[in-house]
């Protein structure tokens, strides 16, 4: 079964691939004169969504006198630190424990990506190819709950986590994550169900078992559907602060999101040391966006929600 | 599609006991690992707190002095991000888990104290302590606080506000910046305001002297404020109140509601280093304590006093609004003695002089005339020579507070709302007022129907 003529990228991204040659077509159809002014008006475009990025890394390397210089008007040339203070960077990494909140994120954004993204698919293949009783109201149930917003069950969940003696430790964000998550399933189930039939079929006829057909056929086909997935969860989990707001009360189990916001305060804050951390906060994330950026646009062109 | 066999059930549910064992095996480890421990074997009091960033070490050292002071007890803090403090604090009460001390910077004590949140304190003091706090502190942190007869908050840090001004732009001007010679009455600030005010040659406002604002700030000046110790209600439209707000708005039509719209919208924020009287778009600004401590870190060089906010004619002299922040024992505090014996070693009920360290060292104000005298803070007061005035007001009896209602926040936020429409120029001071009040007369009778005594 294992050399099923089948390859992940072909399946179900046709559309994906045409709509990217097209794209492609159209720049290289242009004079250079035209394709410059093209990619001038894109990149003009982009520096509003830029900006804030810029202004994070200029203000990690300015002096506390510089980030709130009010002797001149705001201006580009204000973006520039003079001189660099490349210092900024040793002393934020020592204004909080961040080589500790880096470990336990990973840990966390480790064990959430596979709980989410192994329970998800298993649930989603059950949607999408198994035949049982009270599956279409089961499917608009999980659905649904993906409306209900976090606030409206936070009490109640907030009670049982504690019933469970689990307050206080990763377990409330870790194993509600095992127990699949309603966005990555229905995904994940709009892409089984793009699946052609006949490999499941042909696979079927072969002998194999419902598991053997999920695990070694299906899985394999849906890896840039898992990895959209998994990168969905990584964000989220690397991003997450209300869930370590509410459960953690021990400072060495911070998570980075949630540790950084110690150099704010109400009256004034660390800055420099703030955006220098935010800096570093955010590098892990935009390399592993730029490294996975083909598998994640094809899976989210393949799943269906691109639209 | 197909069918699930009974087969490949029993093979599913096998590995689902095979991963929930493995699981199981998991979180009894992290359970394990998570669970509170102290040094020496002490009972330990959790204490949460909002002091973040420069603030967080200043707050760390009084609770490890606290804990060097201990046999029994060992707090162990744990700062919440502030704007998520009250969802976090109001979560663990409901889960049955709360700290056993809860630093609380929202004006909601009332509030949290109708609803059973917090215990009382006033109950665990000895006489001597009884004796101190009911004799000694000042009337702003003994009065606040306090809901039908118990003190369910003790006041640790005090905010009340006076006029900062620039002593070159008096200068400028022709007027004696000495604080000796600064208007004894709000006519005389409001007319040296004006002298003040510079413009462009387009007409647009590039710097004002003087520019009241806010019915909160305003309305002690004037003898005003929105609860009446009396009839133990909220007063609202009162004349006081209505003079008040005419004030500000004939300022503002005065400068031009058009002009002023333009001269707010070009200021920086009012944080820190970009508070706008650094860069001297005004010239006198009616602010609080913690300013002294800014510009003495982001304009080391900028030459300015302070005094206090004059009086008008039949006002009331030594007035400001104050804002404050407490330490509760919340509902549910397993260690509550604990807690109080923190409390009180912080407010420094058993020695104030101790406590100056820790007032000083977050810039706060006295609680006391005993702390205010103490070796530490007059130390602190030689450094910092403008903070003498908020000291004085501090002491007056003349500063107005949050009102000591259940619904608070909600009257809090419908008396900003009333100003910002009066200000702007949307309603008259009057209309604003008696709109307040029907506001605030709709909530009261709405809580009735729902069961609330008031």
């Amino acid at each position: 079964m294992s050399n099923l003529p089948v390859d992940a990228g072909t399946v179900g991204s046709t559309g994906f691939m045409a709509a990217s040659r097209r794209s492609r077509a159209f720049l290289t159809g242009l004079s250079p004169a035209q394709r410059f002014l093209a990619h001038t008006a894109l990149l003009l475009l982009c520096l509003p969504a830029l900006l804030p990025l810029f202004w994070m890394v200029s203000t990690s390397l300015k002096p506390e006198t510089q980030i709130f210089d009010h002797s001149g008007t705001f201006g580009l040339a204000n973006l520039i630190p003079h001189p660099a203070q490349w210092n900024n960077y040793p002393k934020a990494l020592e204004a909080v424990p961040f080589e500790i909140y880096l470990k336990n994120t990973l840990f966390l954004c480790a064990f959430t990506v596979i709980g989410a993204v192994s329970s998800s698919s298993l649930v989603a293949y059950g949607f999408a190819r198994l035949d049982f009783r009270g599956k279409t109201p089961l499917f608009l149930l999980m659905i649904s709950t993906i409306a209900l917003p976090a606030q409206v069950t936070m009490v109640p969940v907030f009670t049982l986590f504690r019933w469970l003696h689990w307050y206080g430790t990763y377990l409330p964000m870790i194993v509600p994550s095992f127990c699949g998550v309603p966005f990555y399933i229905f995904l994940l189930t709009q892409f089984y169900r793009n699946l052609p039939m006949e490999l499941a079929e042909a696979a079927r006829v072969d002998g194999a078992s419902e598991w053997r057909i999920y695990w070694q056929i299906m899985l394999p086909l849906s890896r840039p559907a898992l990895a959209t997935c998994a990168l969905f969860q990584f964000l989220g989990t690397w991003n997450d602060f209300l869930g370590p707001l509410i459960y953690i009360n021990d400072p060495n189990r911070y998570t980075l999101a949630y540790g950084l916001q110690q150099l704010l305060s109400t009256h004034g804050g660390e800055w420099a040391s703030l955006m220098a951390d935010s800096t570093i906060f955010v590098l892990p994330v935009v390399v592993l966006f730029f490294f996975t950026q083909k598998t994640f646009v094809q899976g989210i062109a393949t799943t269906g929600s691109k639209n | 599609m197909a069918e699930l066999k009974s087969g490949n059930a029993l093979s599913l549910a096998a590995g689902v006991i095979a991963v929930g064992l493995l699981g199981w095996w998991g979180i009894s480890q992290e359970r394990e690992s998570a669970a509170p421990h102290t040094a020496h074997g002490r009972i330990p009091v959790y204490y949460w707190h909002m002091w973040s960033a420069e603030w967080k070490p200043v707050m760390e050292n009084v609770v490890t002095e606290f804990n060097a002071s201990q046999t029994k007890y060992e707090v162990i803090p744990l700062q919440v991000p502030y704007g998520n403090a009250d969802s976090k604090f109001l979560l663990s009460v409901a889960g049955g888990d709360p700290p056993d001390v809860m630093a609380q910077w929202t004006q909601a004590i009332s509030t949290w104290s109708q609803g059973g949140i917090l215990q009382p304190l006033e109950t665990r003091m000895t006489p001597t302590e009884k004796n101190y706090f009911d004799n000694e502190t000042y009337p702003v942190i003994h009065n606040n606080g306090w809901y039908k007869g118990h003190l369910y908050g003790m006041v640790m840090g005090v905010d009340v506000y006076a006029c900062y001004y620039r002593a070159d732009d008096f200068k400028q001007a022709g007027v004696d910046p000495d604080p000796a010679k600064f208007p004894s009455t709000l006519e005389g600030l409001t007319a040296l305001g004006k002298k003040l005010d510079r413009t462009d040659a387009s007409g647009n406002l590039t710097r004002v002297g003087f520019l009241p604002a806010g019915l909160t700030q305003f309305a002690p000046a004037f003898g005003g404020g929105f609860y009446d110790q009396s009839t133990r209600d909220v007063a609202l439209d009162t004349p006081q109140n209505l003079k008040a707000l005419t004030y500000i708005v004939d300022e503002h039509n005065r400068l031009g509601m058009d002009r002023l719209l333009r001269y707010n919208a070009s200021l920086k924020p009012q944080n820190g280093a970009d508070w706008p009287f650094i860069d001297g778009s005004m010239s006198i600004s009616l602010d609080g304590e913690w300013r002294v401590q800014q510009l003495a870190k982001f304009a080391p060089n900028l030459k300015y006093h302070v005094a206090p906010l004059p009086a008008p004619a039949g006002g009331k002299p030594m007035a400001s609004f104050s804002v404050t922040n407490f330490l509760t024992i919340p509902a549910g505090a397993k260690h509550s003695e604990g807690a109080w014996e923190f409390i009180k070693f912080w407010a420094g009920m058993d020695n104030p002089a101790r406590a100056a360290k820790y007032n000083t060292a977050f810039g706060w104000l006295p609680s006391s005339p005993r702390m205010a005298g103490s070796p530490v803070y007059q130390a602190y007061l030689k450094k910092y020579p403008e903070y003498k005035t908020f000291v004085d007001l501090a002491a007056s009896k003349n500063i107005v507070t949050t009102p000591p209602v259940p619904y608070q926040m909600f009257l809090m936020d419908r008396i900003s709302a009333a100003d910002d429409l009066a200000e702007r120029g949307s309603v008259t001071p009057g209309m604003a007022l008696k709109g307040l009040t029907k506001d605030v007369t709709r909530e009261r009778s709405q809580r009735k129907e729902l069961g609330y005594d008031e």
